[in-house]
């Protein structure tokens, strides 16, 4: 250890911090340090039980009793901060501003504007941000999209309105008045669910969600008898002239000695989905195939079976605790403080016991989550932190740094291809839509922009006559109101990089390459020259004021709207420069599309992509 | 079409989806080789352009059509190739005046004896149930090797290429109809074919990429100032992911210059030149915008370094009307292919020799058709159907260029009266992609599971 100079907080800078900052919201990032800038540091962490202060000493040195001082506005808090102790390390809170970010992309799907900015999270605690934020309608409408790729909504193949019921659950659950158990019950026997997989691929899906891993051969072959009875008939949709697969349940399918077997699974205590013929003089009359506004309290506590089955299994809760901690940290959160996460069983069970005693709000556990240190630190790495870099990715020594270590950290992430376009949209006030780029701008309104709709990714129009067709109702944005036809140019722009899936021929990936960077650069090019844009310019703003006083203004405008920041004096000045170099070849860079030309530039930049 | 047709097939698609994975893991079905060698044309190619018609062309009276009228209603052409080429080709060169003197593109039944034929191509050889024959899978099928592939095997081309070489000039997909084949997920989605919908996109990106044209120096300035201020201020495991980001854009800079040469705007820029040949003297030898003009945007993504180019055409799925409108689309694809052999045996390769050298090229679609009379050859809507009998599970497929030694050969021939495979012999479906695979010199059994098809470099 003699040689191995640690890279800590000493006792005394650790208080002063508190003293100084302590989780005061508003401190400018970069002005706190997350450890101690020693010059003899190498940035190692300890491990746990080691402390670090000094020869002889016993007493951690970050204290483990932070959240009296902090004000942990988490019951995690005092879980994680005693793990930090452990390794000596220091959480510092996020900039306001940044995690007003952070917040907005996760819980409302794309960035905030500054006047959200000062509304939700200047000058108040991150916990008061969080509640403005999942108060807000956004918070559950972004929730569906996300379970959306859960179910793997395909409107060719599920009947629009099944989904649209599914998707209402969801967002019952994230209102808070619907319990994540009595949500997992209803969607494992609901319509969207059952008519969207064939045979027992059904039972996977049913694990992938909530169990978060396939079922394996023997369960997949066990399981699927718990929906044996149900079974997928020609339906028709008189309103919207559409044929579909009608949900129905088949009593002959597990009526009588050989077939109530098919219908009775064995593993996890066993159970039987099997009700009682209707027609019992005639076993094979149609009259015991039921529809499902026949089915009585009853009989759903019996088709309820698989939703029983695994709410009764503690991996069923724990997958839901993952499932929020990997959504809002971003990185693999199955190991926290360099070891699996289920070593660290005390911050799973807080959280699997917030959801049992909040009668099973998930929306309670992502609160927690939202709340604590893991989420709420700076995601920045102070200049004294030395980088690891030169060291391969599988170095031992360099994987024991505060480098690399995700949890020390705030977490950065990736938006996902909708969040990405959404905030463009938002801070260029551009709808990406086949009446804007045609130029019948009347038919839009600015405040309508491009969007798919996350449950009805392939819209097929019904068809009244061989020349007539109509489209059910959504929320894409219309191209002809008259039938209801969406505009699919955001749709359609989405898919290539990555976003609203259909999750047969489009699937949901976020990554980056060459193809993604040329396409989105051809999107962003679109929101930033595009005429009738103009949110990246202030209000009043006048585009031909190029004083030194005019350009700060809208530097200032872009990067608060655009990175959500202030920018440095340093960017100020570096772009100041750029611009009036730009200025000086009029030809150009004429003074009223510098803007844009800013636009273009941020809306291009990590800063924009990662939050 | 109506919409009670796509909600039930693509119903329908996921039984069969259901049933041709069984097929695969079945063993009495088809064994399939974990490990294979290969063939010896492996690493011959730099090139690879891939024609698919969507719906499921009649390749029986199309490529095949050595066989009974209720498979090939409109005859064949007198050739010297095994196989038969149909009459819908036209047998007539095409004169040019933009060329050199004398200077004709021969017809495609001219060339026939340099073009191999896969006589029976079927998705699950010897599964004993019906032939797969949905709209839903079989284009998955023909560009990820399976009925549910998340990956086209154009991804692992470029991935490949990507690893291998200085300058990384994407696979691409020129027309909708190939769209399959620009699928990819996770790592491979990073190489994905770049879509285009025709041979008029890169006329576009002006507009696109370069929005104010005034070049993009200056905001690439900016962008890399605050791209590089973001990564150095995150920690290890972000800045990784940033440094990627940072890299794609770089490439995509590099890209740009390449996609906005004159030569790639086909359509717009007549006297752009790129390898000698001008846009307008390419138009010529592909005169017509259904398959012609797609090949000749082939031939210009070849020559800028793209591995590989699915060319898509759709239209295929003619259940009624046949007779009036197959024709003109296989005299455009007769076309396309006999000017493929003309231009590319005119254009010197960087690495030596001609683009046709080290090119192959083949044609694919959905699958055959059926459902026809043996008196007429038509169903009784004047076109064919798509049951899963032998006419209909085997689709045939023209393989040329110049790493194939089997011109004019028939492959996994067909009885003619029933278009069966002979003695049970079909080429997987999955074969045609292991072949391009390993012609471009990559191992294709660490995707695919079909071997590439030896028969076309053994003569």
């Amino acid at each position: 250890m003699k040689t191995r100079i640690h890279f800590v907080l000493s006792l005394a800078l650790t208080l002063g911090l508190l003293s100084t900052t302590g989780c005061e919201s508003g401190d400018p990032v970069g002005d706190q340090s997350l450890v101690d800038g020693d010059e003899s540091s190498n940035g190692v962490l300890d491990p746990p039980g080691e402390t670090t202060g000094g020869e002889g000493m016993d007493e951690p040195l970050v204290p483990v009793d932070l959240c009296p001082e902090k004000g942990c506005d988490s019951v995690l808090d005092e879980t994680i901060l005693e793990q930090y102790a452990m390794r000596d390390v220091l959480p510092v809170d996020e900039a306001p501003e940044r995690l007003c970010r952070r917040l907005a992309v996760d819980l409302w799907g794309r960035i905030p504007s500054w006047t959200e900015v000062e509304k939700h999270c200047i000058g108040k605690s991150p916990a008061e941000s969080v509640d403005a934020f999942m108060d807000a309608p956004q918070y559950a409408t972004y929730a569906q999209r996300r379970w959306a790729d859960e179910f793997e909504y395909n409107d060719s193949i599920v009947w629009w309105q099944y989904i649209e019921d599914l998707d209402k659950l969801v967002g019952e659950m994230y209102a808070g008045t619907l319990s994540y158990p009595d949500f997992a019950s209803r969607a494992l026997i609901h319509p969207a669910f059952i008519s969207r997989y064939d045979g027992d691929a059904l039972v996977g899906a049913a694990f992938r969600i909530f169990m978060a891993r396939d079922a394996l051969v023997a369960e997949r072959k066990d399981l699927i008898k718990l929906w044996n009875i149900w079974e997928t008939q020609m339906g028709y949709d008189s309103d919207w002239y559409l044929e579909y697969g009608e949900v129905v349940v088949d009593l002959r399918k597990c009526s009588g000695t050989l077939n109530k077997a098919k219908c009775t699974a064995s593993l996890y205590g066993g159970a039987q989905v099997v009700l009682p013929l209707v027609d019992i003089e005639d076993p094979m009359s149609a009259n015991n195939v039921l529809g499902l506004d026949q089915l009585s309290e009853s009989d759903l506590a019996v088709l309820n079976a698989p939703g029983e089955l695994f709410r009764s299994m503690d991996v069923f809760y724990e997958a839901a605790v993952d499932r929020v901690l990997s959504r809002f940290l971003g990185y693999d959160s199955g190991v926290l403080f360099g070891v699996p996460i289920q070593l660290v069983p005390d911050l799973r069970l807080e959280l699997i016991e917030i959801l049992h005693s909040s009668g099973g709000s998930l929306r309670a556990v992502e609160r927690e989550v939202l709340a604590s240190r893991l989420y709420i630190q700076s995601g920045q790495r102070p200049d004294e932190v030395p980088t690891t870099d030169d060291a391969p990715f599988n170095d031992h020594e360099a994987n024991t740094m505060i480098d690399r270590a995700p949890w020390a950290y705030g977490p950065t992430k990736q938006m996902r291809v909708e969040a990405w376009m959404n905030s463009i949209q938002n801070f260029a006030g551009y709808g990406h839509t086949e009446a804007w780029v045609e130029g019948y701008t009347e038919v839009l309104t600015p405040a309508v922009s491009g969007a798919c709709d996350h449950r009805y990714p392939n819209m097929e129009p019904g068809e009244i006559t061989e020349d007539e067709m109509i489209y059910h109702p959504s929320n894409y944005p219309l191209a002809d109101a008259a039938i209801n036809r969406p505009d699919f140019m955001y749709r359609d722009f989405a898919r290539n990089l990555g976003g609203c899936p259909n999750h047969v021929q489009f699937t949901r990936f976020t990554g980056t390459g060459v193809i993604l960077s040329l396409e989105s650069t051809r999107y962003v090019n679109s929101a930033c020259f595009q005429m009738s844009s103009g949110g990246m310019f202030p209000m009043d703003h006048n585009m031909f004021d190029v004083s030194t006083e005019g350009l700060t203004q809208l530097i200032v405008h872009q990067f608060r709207n655009a990175l959500t920041r202030d920018p440095s004096e340093t960017e100020v000045s570096t772009l100041m420069n750029v611009m009036q170099g730009c200025l000086a070849e009029s030809d150009k860079c004429p003074p009223d599309v510098l803007g844009r030309k800013v636009c273009a530039a941020l809306m291009r930049t990590t800063d924009f992509l990662y939050y | 079409m109506s919409n009670k047709t796509n909600h039930l097939s693509r119903r329908g698609f996921l039984k069969a989806a259901t049933i041709g994975a069984g097929a695969i893991a079945a063993p009495w079905v088809w064994v399939p080789k974990k490990a294979f060698a290969v063939s010896p044309a492996f690493g011959k190619a730099k090139h690879v352009i891939v024609f698919f018609a969507g719906g499921g062309m009649r390749t029986s009276a199309v490529f095949n059509g050595d066989v009974a009228k209720q498979y090939n209603p409109y005859g064949i052409h007198n050739t010297k190739a095994d196989w038969g080429v149909s009459s819908l080709f036209s047998p007539d060169p095409l004169e040019l005046m933009t060329w050199g003197p004398g200077d004709v593109v021969p017809s495609f039944p001219d060339i026939a004896n340099e073009v191999a034929m896969l006589g029976a191509v079927d998705h699950a050889p010897g599964y004993m149930g019906g032939g797969i024959t949905s709209h839903n899978t079989t284009p998955l099928r023909m560009a990820t090797g399976y009925p549910g592939g998340l990956n086209s095997f154009l991804s692992y081309v470029g991935q490949w290429k990507a690893a291998t070489s200085e300058k990384y000039i994407p696979p691409f997909v020129v027309g909708n109809q190939a769209r399959t084949f620009s699928m990819g997920v996770g790592e491979h989605a990073l190489y994905r074919a770049v879509s285009l919908s025709g041979p008029g996109d890169f006329s576009q990106l002006t507009g696109d990429f370069d929005a104010d044209d005034s070049g993009l120096s200056w905001n690439s300035e900016l962008e890399k100032a605050l791209d590089t201020s973001f990564m150095n201020s995150r920690p290890y495991h972000v800045r990784q992911k940033v440094k990627g980001t940072m890299q794609a854009k770089d490439d995509a800079m590099e890209f740009l210059e390449t996609f906005l040469d004159p030569a790639l705007h086909l359509t717009t820029q007549p006297e752009a030149s790129l390898g000698g040949i001008t846009n307008e003297q390419l138009l010529e030898v592909f005169p017509d915008d259904h398959w012609c003009q797609r090949a000749a945007m082939a031939v210009r993504l070849l020559q800028i370094g793209s591995p590989i180019v699915a060319v898509g055409q759709g239209g295929y799925d003619m259940h009624s009307n046949e007779e009036m409108s197959l024709r003109p689309k296989i005299e455009s694809m007769g076309r396309a292919m006999s000017g493929l052999k003309f231009v590319l045996q005119r254009l010197e390769h960087p690495e030596g020799g001609t683009y046709w050298d080290h090119t192959m090229i083949y044609a694919c679609t959905e699958f055959g058709r059926d459902g026809t009379y043996p008196d007429t050859g038509w169903n009784n809507g004047g076109g064919a159907d798509h049951q899963g009998s032998p006419a209909s599970r085997n689709q045939s497929c023209p393989v040329m260029g110049g790493p194939v030694t089997a011109g004019g050969k028939l492959i996994a021939p067909t009885d003619p009266m029933s278009y069966a495979a002979v003695d049970g012999n079909a080429v997987h479906s999955q074969s045609l992609l292991s072949t391009a695979l390993d012609v471009l010199g990559i191992k294709s059994d660490q995707y695919l599971e079909a071997p590439p098809i030896h028969e076309l470099f053994e003569v």
